[in-house]
């Protein structure tokens, strides 16, 4: 046995579960905090909550050493939730006790399910927080503490003010920024178009000249009432010479209320009979078993054809069809996430990077409600956090380099998900250096990588060459990069998730990576089709038109070696299966011809004749194939039909490109 | 059927030779799995089909296409490689007392494209080649990664 007793260990798993989403928490929480740089009221109440959770659960799993540090964690926030209703301006040392306690536990997590586990040495950490906590008990030196009201004390904010409906903030301007009044007016001006109530203290700023001296001392008060609540505190934090913009209260029109929580305390107030906490492996099983089930009940249909059972077929199995369709949709819906669960990971990772490069980088999340397959956001998660390690390293610039270059000294990236039918866009856009197709090439001629002239290379394809394994324009391996394992990874990784990456870029101004991936990897509705002895089937959300083959050969022309057809007043691709693949036969009359649009291709395919659109099942290619089989070949995966044959599933994107390029299957 | 010596064989008859494999490297043999054809597969690959939900390629021993009805495919796994041979016949199974190993020639690669020897046996005066699977499988998983990705 490990270090758990009996019984802890059969508590091991609730709590692991419990401390995973107590960490989770508490990294938004820090993640939001610092960016503002201050903790309100509720963050200090969620943080003292979450750590003494965490200080009883682990003192129940005999975690002493844990429990301990947890502890100490709860005194220090215990003590400013005595002292004060926030912190204003925390120190750096309060955040980095807070992330170093974090990733301890999350160390510590990933090690309690291994054989032989022993916890970890707490006293280091546990002697910073209570040093921690005697200098700022002693000094409160907690940046500008807000200390509670006591007799004879003076209070600068308005009480008349507090006490009316919306909400209340206090900006502090530049020191020294001089005619202050008309920087608050400026500031005000911006945001009145988004306030359906807006009042400021002084009042008429811009005409309060003699009140500039009182607002440079205690700022001027806002309170406003807006549906764009956020919008307006981004503009007035974003202010020209604001230097500070805090939340005094929020008061809605019913009663008084403090500043919202954080999203992450808004999660856990979720009533728990809503939601029920399911382990992955076994939604994983159901939604196996859902896909056999699919697969047989087509075997079934077709035996039944055969058998001349067309009532039988039409009857029961079309209904006992259509609830196994429906327990595959709702087992698909069980098993969809918001892709914004993404998001924390990835501004941790945008944290840790920024301050060891010593760059700054505003970073803006835009995903909206859409969900995908839990295995396709962890597979984009994967991939992201490669992206956004490669935009800092390699293409934001440090400050000084930005400013030299005319740009703000804090890079952007931006994070943007979009879904379509069937698929999740996602795309990381910085504002760097861009990556330089010259410096690209150079690369490659060392490597020995280019298969043809230089010149002979389509923007893409210079790209593409990016993705070649060990490939790095950098000449000094840090910590982030410059093994050239980064863009390979995603590569693989998306391939493995039935997705695709590009890539743009421009010198100076910037990059963006899109990934384009399914929303689910279970099933999906296809279109199949037959071209001699070979079943293949592409996504039908791809598929637009159907064209017979006899009627359309007039318009059937070969330009440089390749063949196009006359589509909608324009030449698109016609790829011939048959010869594309070398598979031999000829191509009868009866032929079809299948228009198709992806993300960024369109082209015809010549079949020898179709089936009936259906939801299938897609496996994945064998792992013999190994992982640039899809890529060479535009093969993406295999499904199984209800006689039992193999279908070969097509990647229209890389197929068509494939043929543009000529690359000819031999 | 209980392996009770894992030094036993499992022996077919081909065209021109007779093999033999290791029965620890079998996963299983089935029985009227279906072939799909698959394009861009190599020579020697007949296709893939469908074993326990997954898809495994299945090679075809000799270059002759073995017959539609009667066809059996051994199923071999190696790390998370999994391959199949398409055999059309009856296997059957050599003791290791009825069995001696004899020298190959030193001259001669014991590599053939795809087929790699792990020894040759004589058993009733006739000849066995023995195949190493786990080899094979290796090789071909490198092939696919490499060579064969080339053009």
């Amino acid at each position: 046995m490990g270090y758990f007793d009996e019984d802890a260990q059969e508590m091991l798993e609730v709590y692991l579960m419990e401390a995973k989403q107590l960490t989770e928490q508490l990294g938004a929480v820090l993640l939001e905090t610092e960016k503002k740089n201050a903790f309100t009221g509720e963050d200090i109440h969620n943080i003292f909550r979450i750590m003494h959770t965490l200080k009883s659960s682990s003192a129940m799993m005999g975690l002493k050493g844990l429990s301990s540090l947890a502890h100490t964690m709860e005194d220090l926030f215990s003590w400013f939730r005595e002292q004060q209703e926030g912190i204003e301006q925390a120190e750096t040392e309060l955040f980095d006790l807070l992330y170093a306690f974090s990733d301890y536990i999350e160390d510590e997590m990933k090690c309690m399910v291994l054989a032989g586990y022993e916890p970890g040495d707490t006293s280091v950490l546990e002697a910073g927080a209570k040093d921690y906590l005697k200098k700022i008990s002693s000094e409160q030196v907690c940046g500008e503490i807000k200390e509670q009201k006591s007799a004879g004390e003076e209070d600068d904010r308005p009480r008349e003010m507090l006490e009316k409906p919306g909400v209340i903030v206090r900006i502090r301007l530049e020191e020294g920024c001089r005619m202050e009044n008309i920087r608050a007016f400026m500031v005000v001006r911006q945001i009145t178009g988004l306030c359906t109530e807006l009042e400021t203290l002084p009042a008429n700023l811009e005409s309060a000249q003699s009140e500039a001296e009182q607002i440079a001392e205690h700022g001027v008060f806002i309170r406003f009432q807006s549906e764009h609540k956020e919008q307006v505190m981004d503009i007035l934090r974003g202010g020209l010479f604001v230097a500070q913009c805090e939340i005094l209260k929020e008061n809605t029109a019913a009663g008084k209320k403090e500043p919202e929580p954080a999203a992450p305390a808004a999660a856990a107030s979720n009533p728990e009979n809503d939601f029920l906490n399911v382990r992955s492996d076994r939604l994983d099983r159901l939604q196996n078993l859902a896909r056999e089930m699919i697969i047989q009940m087509m075997s079934l249909e077709a035996q039944l054809e055969e058998n001349g059972m067309s009532d039988l077929k039409e009857g029961t199995a079309h209904q006992i069809n259509r609830l196994i369709s429906e327990v595959e949709r709702t087992v698909m819906e069980m098993r969809m996430v918001p892709v914004e669960r993404i998001v924390p990971k990835v501004r941790r990772i945008l944290r840790d990077i920024c301050r060891d490069e010593k760059k700054e980088v505003d970073f803006k999340a835009s995903c909206g409600d859409i969900e995908a397959d839990k295995s396709v956001v962890e597979y984009i998660s994967e991939a992201l956090l490669h992206l956004i390690r490669n935009a800092v390293d390699h293409g934001i610039e440090p400050p000084e380099e930005r400013i030299a270059a005319g740009k703000d000294p804090k890079g952007k990236i931006e994070f943007n998900v979009e879904s379509t039918v069937g698929e999740v866009l996602i795309t990381i856009s910085d504002d760097g250096r861009g990556i330089s197709q010259d410096k690209i090439l150079e690369k490659s001629r060392s490597m020995g990588i280019l298969s043809k002239p230089e010149e002979e290379y389509s923007r893409q394809e210079i790209m593409d060459l990016l993705l070649h394994p060990g490939f790095t324009t950098k000449d000094v391996v840090t910590e982030y990069s410059g093994r050239g394992v980064g863009l390979d990874v995603v590569k693989n990784v998306l391939e493995n998730a039935g997705g695709n990456l590009y890539i743009e870029s421009e010198t100076g101004k910037g990059s963006t990576f899109t990934l384009v991936v399914p929303l689910t990897l279970a099933t999906m509705e296809c279109i199949r089709f037959r071209v001699g002895e070979y079943r293949f089937s592409i996504p039908a959300r791809y598929v637009f038109r159907f064209l017979e083959y006899g009627k359309n050969r007039q318009n059937i022309q070969e330009i440089n070696g390749r063949n196009y057809i006359l589509f909608e007043e324009r030449m698109v691709p016609l790829v011939d299966l048959r010869k594309f693949y070398s598979l031999g036969g000829e191509t009868p009359d009866t032929a079809a011809i299948v228009y198709a649009k992806g993300t960024e291709k369109e082209g015809c395919l010549l079949v020898d004749s179709m089936y009936e659109q259906k939801r299938i099942v897609i496996k994945q290619l064998p792992a013999l194939f190994g992982v640039d089989f899809r890529r060479k070949t535009g093969a993406s995966g295999m499904s199984i039909m209800g006689s039992g044959k193999i279908c070969t599933a097509l990647d229209l994107e890389i197929l068509f490109d494939l043929y543009e390029r000529g690359n000819i299957w031999r | 059927m209980e392996i009770e010596n894992d030094r036993e064989l499992l022996c077919i008859r081909g065209k021109k030779k007779n093999y033999a494999f290791e029965f620890r490297d079998i996963r299983e043999i089935c029985r009227e799995l279906k072939i799909s054809r698959m394009p861009c597969l190599p020579e020697h690959f007949t296709g893939v089909c469908n074993y326990k939900g997954g898809i495994v390629p299945v090679l075809c021993i000799e270059e002759t296409e073995p017959e539609e009805e009667r066809t059996l495919v051994f199923i071999f796994e190696y790390q998370n490689y999994q391959l199949g041979i398409l055999y059309s016949g009856e296997p059957y199974i050599l003791d290791p007392g009825k069995y001696t190993e004899i020298q190959r020639p030193e001259s001669e690669s014991a590599c053939n494209e795809i087929w790699i020897e792990k020894k040759m046996i004589l058993a009733d005066e006739e000849i066995y080649t023995v195949l190493d699977m786990e080899k094979i499988i290796w090789n071909l998983a490198k092939f696919f990664q490499g060579e064969y990705m080339k053009y």
